[in-house]
């Protein structure tokens, strides 16, 4: 059965959002993307042939837009700024959010991490896909995966020492 | 605090924290089915403005070119007397020029022809193989040293704007060859999507509409590949070379002009035909 436009924004949206968000780290860019990839869905739904579940094909494409954008001027442009000192509108909008929400602990401890261990984490703990799923996902080998989320367990944990959170991710998953 | 809990603990900050108003969710929509009636296409102005520009370029070019006198009179009516003073005139150069370059041309076209594997299966070709063996070589020799003599006749009895306009079709001859050489592995461009091979006219429209060209047989959109892009434009620098040789040595430039539009004649209505390959998405230009 297809889900109508309105039932695949209200399910998947903020779901999506998060997924962009962590990649960009910019609430402002990360509703645009999600906008974009639900534009592009839309005109393009005849190419989805449900071989995968329209969860996977909207993370995909939105893991594909994220990067789009972290390749782009304007993501150059405002980490340029944020190096040399400048801030950048983006960062003041991700800073209010951080400030406004004083609970995002761990989401900063994840946003402190290189974007190969970022999106390893976030599609393992948050989006709920195995391994395989992840290498397919991103076209990389498994062992590659695997190692990926051993290191960026060690670094999440090093990072939430140092903030009193006592961690965790030894553990067996 | 155990995997589990950072997972559960993530979850719930990420679900608290970052989520779209409803108002936000609405105006999503309404967006995305403006986007679907809006039926606007919104070419790709790069590749249109790169072509424009070229051409502008070129038109500035040719016309500097035309009204420069000095350049074009020049070359014209005093070819010979330049090709005098770097002695050239001799007759005996002209036939040594004319001579070995022919020769080079006909070895070439034979190599090329039997090394193209297209060709592998084509009755005539079988007979060019065989003759082509080793046992063959000294007739082909005594061949070319026959060549000698109606060569040395017909230069002697020649003009020496006739000779010019002799060497300058060899010298097409061979960038013909050149760019036979160059597709002698490949074969003819195929639809991405659905595998069939495009008819010759079919490829000649596409190979002048970058842009909407569509396959006839499973009409999904199909564009110019980057790596085709790039082969072809990494064929022409040695026939511009063969061009600025021509005019370094003072040939007329309606020669070198005459040389230049066979050779992209030959280049668009056949060599096209191998060089170019499709894909399914819009590649960048490199």
């Amino acid at each position: 059965m297809r889900l109508s436009i309105e039932q695949i924004v209200e399910g998947y949206s903020d779901y999506l959002l998060r997924i962009a968000y962590i990649y960009v780290k910019d609430k402002r860019y990360a509703e645009e993307i999600v906008q974009d990839v639900f534009i592009n869905f839309y005109k393009k739904q005849d190419q989805f042939r449900e071989q995968s579940s329209l969860k996977t094909y909207l993370t995909k494409m939105t893991v594909n837009r994220s990067y789009d954008y972290l390749r782009s001027w304007k993501s150059k442009k405002e980490l340029l700024f944020e190096r040399v000192g400048f801030k950048g509108n983006s960062k003041d909008s991700e800073r209010l959010l951080m400030e406004s929400e004083e609970k995002m602990e761990l989401t900063k401890a994840v946003l402190q991490l290189k974007i190969k261990y970022r999106e390893v984490i976030l599609l393992y703990y948050f989006g709920d896909y195995s391994i395989e799923e992840i290498a397919q996902l991103l076209h990389t080998p498994n062992s590659t995966i695997k190692s990926r989320i051993q290191r960026a367990r060690n670094m999440l944990k090093e990072i939430l020492q140092q903030s009193d959170l006592e961690v965790l991710i030894n553990g067996n998953e | 605090m155990e995997m589990n809990d950072f997972k559960e603990k993530w979850k719930k900050e990420l679900d608290t924290n970052l989520q779209f108003t409803q108002q936000e969710k609405t105006q999503i929509i309404n967006k995305i089915v403006s986007s679907q009636n809006n039926k606007i296409h919104k070419g790709n102005w790069a590749y249109n403005t790169v072509l424009a520009g070229f051409t502008i370029l070129g038109l500035f070019f040719i016309m500097i070119t035309l009204s420069d006198r000095s350049f074009t009179l020049n070359t014209m009516t005093l070819g010979s007397r330049h090709l005098d003073e770097i002695e050239f005139t001799s007759n005996f150069y002209w036939f040594l020029i004319i001579y070995i370059l022919t020769v080079f041309t006909i070895t070439a076209l034979i190599f090329t022809i039997i090394k193209t594997t297209r060709w592998e299966n084509k009755k005539w070709i079988l007979y060019i193989k065989i003759y082509a063996e080793r046992k063959y070589v000294p007739l082909l020799i005594f061949f070319y040293f026959l060549l000698a003599i109606p060569t040395f006749l017909v230069v002697n009895i020649l003009q020496i704007l006739f000779l010019q306009l002799w060497l300058v079709l060899i010298v097409s001859a061979l960038n013909c060859i050149y760019l036979l050489w160059c597709i002698r592995n490949s074969e003819q461009a195929a639809c991405p999507h659905c595998g069939c091979q495009f008819s010759s006219r079919k490829i000649f429209s596409m190979s002048w509409n970058a842009y909407r060209t569509k396959c006839d047989k499973c009409n999904e959109r199909i564009f110019h590949s980057t790596s085709s892009k790039k082969k072809n434009s990494s064929m022409f620098p040695v026939l511009f070379l063969t061009y600025f040789i021509l005019g370094f040595f003072q040939f007329p430039f309606p020669f070198i002009l005459m040389s230049f539009l066979l050779n992209s004649l030959v280049f668009n209505l056949y060599i096209s035909k191998f060089t170019m390959s499709f894909s399914k998405e819009d590649e960048p230009l490199w």
